[in-house]
């Protein structure tokens, strides 16, 4: 039951991720590697306000909430204070550029990150990496069973679904999928592109920050190896595999990421070839996949 | 009888998670070859019977925790076992929450809770002997200025800091101090850097498969004007023709009767830290001769601590309450393609009379 649990937990922490890029790479046609940054940047803020809080001391003065507590809202409010600042800049940089430019632009800031999380070694430990994280409390109610964060995690799923299909059906979504439509005919209509393409940049950034939050907490250990440009691409897949600019989509797509390589777990294969074996199926899978649904299973759009 | 007796045998189930996929597969495969020459090789004299469960992490780390979830959950292993401080750090929380006993190999960390672990037993964490055979060996030669590499993972920083801190120490000065990832194939960038502080020798600190890659582009960038020095690094590499002459401390090196069987047994040699796996294996079995089963996990736990030390392929080991395992470090030179076990002294004759590379 653990197990399946633990399944459900690592499905609802990659689906707000899936979610939050959809935003970006599916409705925005923004391919976005750099979601891993702020995956990453909330994941660290996390793992510090809840294991190693003397960190922060000197800078404490700069928190956004006065007399903080170490635990895990202070470290996503810090996060999402990370990201704003972060993510702003960064995403007015990335306005200058489109398609496949902008792409490998944010292949960069991936890069940076990963390189900044294991190179800070008195704020992030570097390699070594943060154990103990805490999980969640909300006054006296602790999530640290397993079956209780995993409900959390499907809390915060359904809120961060609601928030995207809010956006998604709002004015603002439909100026985004004209963004990526045509955007030269929406900036035609007096629209500022630029703005709608930071602000959305952002928002998703959000979303990451609360997922690398969740992630540390699942774990209760972080470290730079998690957020390697692979993790970027393995979140990237979900979104195109459930289908773009779908929000079941993106939910489908982790399902399948998470839970296809664990099921074929169960294959029964000789301990010699076994992990071989699962990494060509499911390789396979998603091969097939692609040739017979190239626009993802539910999908809107080709990539 | 003799059937009956071999269905009365107990079964422990061991649940394995280990890199088989991804780019640390080969140290993987290794570990996993040996528990499983171990267990080919036990399967009729041990008093109970292993049920090895393998899982794979793919070097994924939410990967890791399904791993071990499945192995704690699915299949309700009695002893869980890995290798590496990133996966036990991930693995060791479950394993004390499902009071589980933890046998981790070849990390040089030790902390991987916040409170001390009681379910907890590593396997060739003890760096310090190696440490100090290789600054005293450094010293002896003459060495003042060392140009350093390190592996970026929580393993290799920590036998980096532990390192520097004896060198400092011993006064030998660290002149170039730089580091290379787990996705890089191309360390000349690093090698440059540290030919340009123009050391006495450099020290890296690496393993297979990137290990002969720097062996090979330092004798390209450097002409062989400047020995290569490691921690454990060059075993299993004595075959490489080009470590010739080279000396490395190594802890809790293999026996050759294990290396000759894998061999045997696989085509090529253990990765360094395998021989720990088999030893892993062979040190549940011990704990548990002359015992009587069903055993629950707690009464596994108490067995394990009741052991005070064991003599495997890897040499003896003690086992303090800490669980923390300790066994001795030798110091190598490898020598017509073998790896000879050598003294302080051995070296620096070697060194007056060339033998050593350079």
């Amino acid at each position: 039951m653990d197990y399946l649990i633990s399944i459900l937990t690592t499905i609802g922490i990659y689906a707000i991720l899936a979610l939050s890029l959809n935003l970006l790479v599916g409705f925005s046609g923004l391919l976005s590697l750099a979601h891993v940054a702020f995956f990453a940047i909330g994941g660290y803020a996390v793992a510090i306000c809840t294991a190693t809080p003397d960190v922060l001391a000197p800078i404490a003065a700069w928190l956004p909430y006065p007399g903080w507590e170490p635990g895990f809202w202070s470290g996503l409010a810090l996060g999402l204070e990370v990201v704003t600042v972060v993510a702003l800049p960064i995403g007015w940089v990335l306005n200058r550029f489109s398609g496949d430019i902008y792409c490998i632009a944010t292949m960069g800031i991936a890069i940076i990150a990963y390189t900044f999380f294991l190179n800070v070694t008195p704020i992030t430990q570097g390699p070594l990496g943060i154990a103990g994280v805490m999980p969640p409390t909300i006054g006296s109610l602790s999530f640290d069973r397993p079956l209780d964060f995993m409900s959390f995690v499907w809390i915060c799923l359904g809120l961060i679904t609601l928030a995207t299909l809010g956006i998604a059906e709002s004015p603002f979504g439909r100026i985004l999928r004209s963004l990526r439509e045509d955007e030269l005919t929406i900036r035609m209509f007096g629209y500022y592109t630029p703005f709608f393409k930071l602000m959305i940049f952002v928002i998703s950034a959000w979303m990451a920050v609360l997922a690398g939050g969740l992630f540390a907490c699942h774990l209760q250990f972080i470290d730079p190896s998690s957020f390697v440009m692979n993790e970027g691409i393995f979140v990237l897949t979900m979104v195109i595999i459930g289908g773009m600019a779908s929000h079941r989509g993106a939910f489908l797509g982790a399902v399948i990421m998470v839970a296809l390589p664990e099921a074929l777990r169960f294959l029964g294969a000789p301990p010699e070839y076994a992990a071989q074996l699962r990494q060509i199926i499911y390789g396979l899978i998603l091969v097939l996949l692609m040739i017979f649904r190239p626009k993802g299973i539910l999908g809107k759009y080709r990539l | 009888m003799i059937a009956l007796g071999l269905c009365a045998k107990e079964t422990i189930k061991i649940g394995v998670v280990l890199p088989l996929s991804g780019n640390e597969a080969a140290y993987g495969e290794s570990f996993r070859n040996s528990m499983l020459l171990w267990q080919n090789e036990h399967r009729d004299d041990a008093e109970v019977a292993y049920k090895l469960i393998f899982e794979d992490d793919g070097v994924q780390m939410s990967k890791i925790a399904l791993a071990a979830r499945k192995l704690l959950t699915v299949d309700k292993v009695d002893v869980i076992m890995t290798a590496c401080g990133r996966r036990a750090s991930v693995i060791a929380p479950m394993a004390e929450r499902a009071k589980t006993p933890l046998f981790v190999w070849a990390t040089w960390q030790t902390n991987f809770t916040k409170t001390p672990p009681k379910y907890t037993f590593i396997m060739g964490a003890i760096m310090q002997p190696e440490v100090d055979l290789f600054v005293q060996t450094a010293q002896a030669l003459g060495y003042k200025r060392l140009s350093y590499i390190g592996w970026n993972t929580p393993d290799g920083v920590a036998m980096g800091k532990s390192l520097q801190t004896a060198l400092a120490e011993a006064g030998i000065e660290i002149v170039s101090d730089s580091s290379f990832m787990e996705t890089s194939y191309d360390f000349r960038t690093q090698l440059l850097q540290a030919r340009e502080a123009k050391p006495d020798a450099l020290l890296v600190i690496a393993y297979e498969p990137y290990m002969p890659i720097f062996v090979r582009q330092w004798r390209e960038l450097d002409g062989g004007k400047t020995p290569m020095l490691t921690v454990e690094g060059f075993d299993n590499l004595a075959s490489n023709e080009l470590l010739q002459g080279h000396w490395y401390p190594c802890l809790n090196p293999p026996s050759d009767e294990f290396v000759n069987k894998f061999k045997a047994a696989y085509g090529e040699g253990p990765l360094y830290g395998a021989s720990f796996a088999y030893d892993g294996l062979g040190f549940v079995d011990k704990a548990l001769e002359g015992k009587r089963g069903p055993f629950n996990r707690e009464e596994l736990n108490e067995a394990f601590h009741a052991l005070a030390s064991y003599d495997g392929v890897s040499g003896r080991w003690m086992n303090p309450p800490s669980g923390i395992m300790d066994a001795d470090a030798g110091l190598f030179l490898i020598k017509d393609q073998k790896a000879v076990a050598v003294t302080v002294d051995d070296i620096v004759r070697g060194q007056k009379e060339e033998m050593l590379y350079k």
